[in-house]
């Protein structure tokens, strides 16, 4: 027996060796974070819907009106058990159902991310023989412009809404009707803009009359938004963060999100919501199933009671006040003027285009570090 | 071999496991939780990312791009002039604390002992938006202006590049007390009583003595200060501007915006290169550990 034959038997009588602890450790944590966009889905057909359902939605109030509105009429429905957590982001999110290693039965996620989920096969196609209500969505949600076009369906809509001029009405007189508002250097340190990279390239298109799905002019988006950045007071990054800022009075006019900015005026901020001319780019949450879900039948289930006019209703009136995407969803004129939620304005909305965006993100960064540096 | 040999060997072994004991939880904690993603961070640097997909495929791209477009080192040079900064202030500050602790408050010394510690109990995100209340325009600064008339309109501190400078000082300073309080402590006091004996005054005692023989804590101190103000994320994100984006605010949106986390890795692992060979320079010449304890 050569002296190697020993050494190594050596090491198979003493277990694992420490550098192949480090191997099979790094090997694990690797394909975790990377390997496991390649891994086969686990798709499991069951008929019946029972058993248990982990949902995970956004945090704070979103998961309040999911638990109220969403959980508790399909646990009433069917013998399901729910347990419903909550992630920071859908970035967050994202990252999570990539590596997949933890159970997952049912997820929102924003319309920006779910084009990436379904590239990385992190999510499964809907059956949408289970999901009866999915055919009620308005048309730009069962055919929409942020998934790959396969000809399948990865994502449902819940709600959706405008980021459009959002302004201290009492410092502002009159009533901004362009993007442009945003340079008047009368509001010079009291202008406020999502600091996202596709948000700045979304407003920034706008402001120069391009389409932010098939951008021509790169170069003068960034001329503008340079030019807008001394008036700047701040980028801003979450909506708490710009809620505060509009009602410390710090902030006077911004891109913002409709529901916040009802949420400001009911707070006793004086503030007007106005889509301009050129128009506002549009989100949706969606919920989708993750590659991780072990109890298919009933997510499908749950998406499909999330879609049910009635808990549509109740969602957007009483507890998350945006858009529904059920176009049978009952409303009245007042909600629909509160909530954004007119046939029209349904009509008008732009959705991010996410196969271009996703091709163009990388050089929109590099743009955006560059105004912000 | 003697009874000897075999205790001496006894011994050995002993010392070994007892090594092991000590180092073994910590290494193997380190190996997990930053050795392994460290490694995962390199590996993926030199992954291709493509339709905004991480692909396995090995390109030297990501590292070209660092080098090639100017904003990463203007981004760079950006965080290490903010880092300059907060030494610069965090030092003069923070001295003459660690020395009043170390070498006055010999009743109360445990208390501010206490009161340096106590803000390590408090979140950094709390402790910066506790300076977003007082530096607001309607925060205590702003209205104890105005009450003594001194402005008429609320000054904006918040947003801006002292904003920042303030919030990174104030987090960080203990790090730069706590090394120089260190080397104060262990000073041998009968020194200073020497110098004063053979006729040095308190500032020349000062001079000569006790700061020179601190120079290991001020090293420590100026070096922990710095490394963490030139990476930090929160406080820029909190209280900066528009302009005040650092690097770690940058790698944050390779990150968590455009998904390129191959670029991201690329931009993290050349800023730690930098810093290590920075760290290897700087403790060359200031002999970071062989002065440290005497």
């Amino acid at each position: 027996m050569s002296k190697r034959e020993l050494v190594s038997r050596r090491r198979i009588g003493a277990g694992p060796t420490r550098r192949d602890f480090m191997r099979t450790a790094a090997g694990i944590a690797a394909g975790a974070a990377v390997g496991g966009l390649a891994l086969p889905a686990v798709v499991r057909a069951e008929d019946k819907i029972e058993g248990e359902l982990l949902v995970e939605t956004f945090g704070g109030e979103y998961s309040d009106a999911v638990q109220k509105y969403v959980v508790a009429p399909f646990e009433a429905k069917y013998p399901v058990k729910v347990k419903l957590a909550n992630f920071g982001s859908s970035s967050e999110q994202l990252a999570k159902i990539q590596a997949g290693n933890a159970r997952v039965d049912v997820s929102w996620f924003g319309d920006s991310r779910v084009y990436l989920a379904i590239k990385s096969s992190a999510i499964l196609p809907l059956r949408l023989e289970n999901i009866p209500n999915f055919g009620q969505q308005h048309e730009k949600f069962q055919h929409p412009a942020y998934e790959v076009g396969d000809g399948r369906n990865y994502s449902s809509a819940m709600v959706w809404g405008d980021r459009a001029i959002a302004y201290n009405s009492d410092k502002i007189a009159t009533r901004p009707v362009s993007w442009d508002a945003l340079l008047d250097p009368q509001w010079k340190g009291r202008v406020a803009l999502k600091g996202s990279s596709s948000a700045m390239v979304q407003i920034g298109a706008l402001m120069t009359g391009q389409d932010f799905n098939a951008i021509k002019d790169l170069d003068a988006i960034e001329k503008k938004l340079k030019a807008l950045k001394p008036n700047l007071l701040k980028y801003w990054g979450s909506g708490s963060e710009l809620t505060q800022l509009f009602a410390t009075g710090e902030v006077w006019i911004a891109d913002f999100w409709r529901g916040r900015v009802n949420k400001l005026k009911e707070d006793g901020t004086p503030m007007g919501y106005v889509v301009p001319k050129e128009g506002a780019p549009s989100w949706v949450d969606c919920v989708v199933v993750p590659r991780t879900c072990a109890n298919r039948r009933a997510a499908e289930a749950f998406i499909d009671m999330s879609l049910d006019p009635e808990v549509q209703k109740n969602f957007v009136t009483k507890g998350i006040n945006y858009a529904p995407s059920n176009v049978h969803t009952q409303l009245s004129d007042a909600e629909r003027e509160r909530l954004g939620a007119w046939p029209a304005i349904f009509d008008s909305a732009v959705f991010v285009d996410a196969a271009y965006q996703a091709t163009h993100i990388d050089e929109w960064n590099q743009m955006a570090n560059r105004v912000k540096a | 071999m003697s009874a000897d040999g075999t205790a001496a060997a006894t011994v050995a072994r002993r010392e070994r496991l007892k090594l092991a004991a000590h180092i073994g939880p910590g290494t193997l904690w380190l190996l997990v939780f930053f050795v392994v993603p460290a490694f995962i961070v390199l590996r993926t640097s030199f992954y291709s990312f493509v339709d905004g997909q991480i692909v396995p495929q090995f390109t030297l791209e990501n590292y070209l791009r660092v080098f090639r477009e100017p904003l990463y080192a203007e981004v760079f040079v950006k965080s290490l002039a903010y880092g300059l900064i907060v030494v610069a202030i965090a030092l003069p500050v923070g001295y003459p604390v660690a020395h009043f602790i170390a070498r006055k408050a010999r009743r109360n010394r445990e208390i501010l002992f206490l009161a340096l510690i106590i803000p390590f109990w408090t979140s950094i995100v709390v402790r910066t938006y506790a300076w977003k209340i007082l530096l607001g325009n309607s925060g205590l600064v702003n209205y104890l202006l105005q009450s003594a008339g001194i402005t008429d309109e609320p000054i904006r501190f918040l947003f801006s590049l002292p904003a920042v400078l303030i919030g990174l000082v104030h987090v960080f300073l203990p790090y730069m007390i706590l090394p120089i309080y260190a080397s104060l402590e262990k000073q041998e006091a009968e020194l200073e009583q020497a110098a004063q004996d053979l006729g040095a005054n308190r500032f020349r005692t000062f001079v000569r003595i006790t700061f020179p023989l601190s120079l290991p804590g001020v090293a420590t101190g100026c070096m922990l200060v710095f490394i963490m103000t030139v990476s930090s994320y929160l406080t820029p994100d909190i209280l900066g501007g528009p302009s005040q984006a650092m690097i770690s605010n940058v790698i944050q949106s390779e990150y968590f915006e455009t998904y390129n986390w191959p670029f991201g890795g690329a931009l993290s692992v050349t800023f730690l290169v930098f810093s290590l060979v920075f760290f290897a320079i700087y403790s060359r010449l200031i002999k970071l550990d062989g002065g440290a304890a005497h």
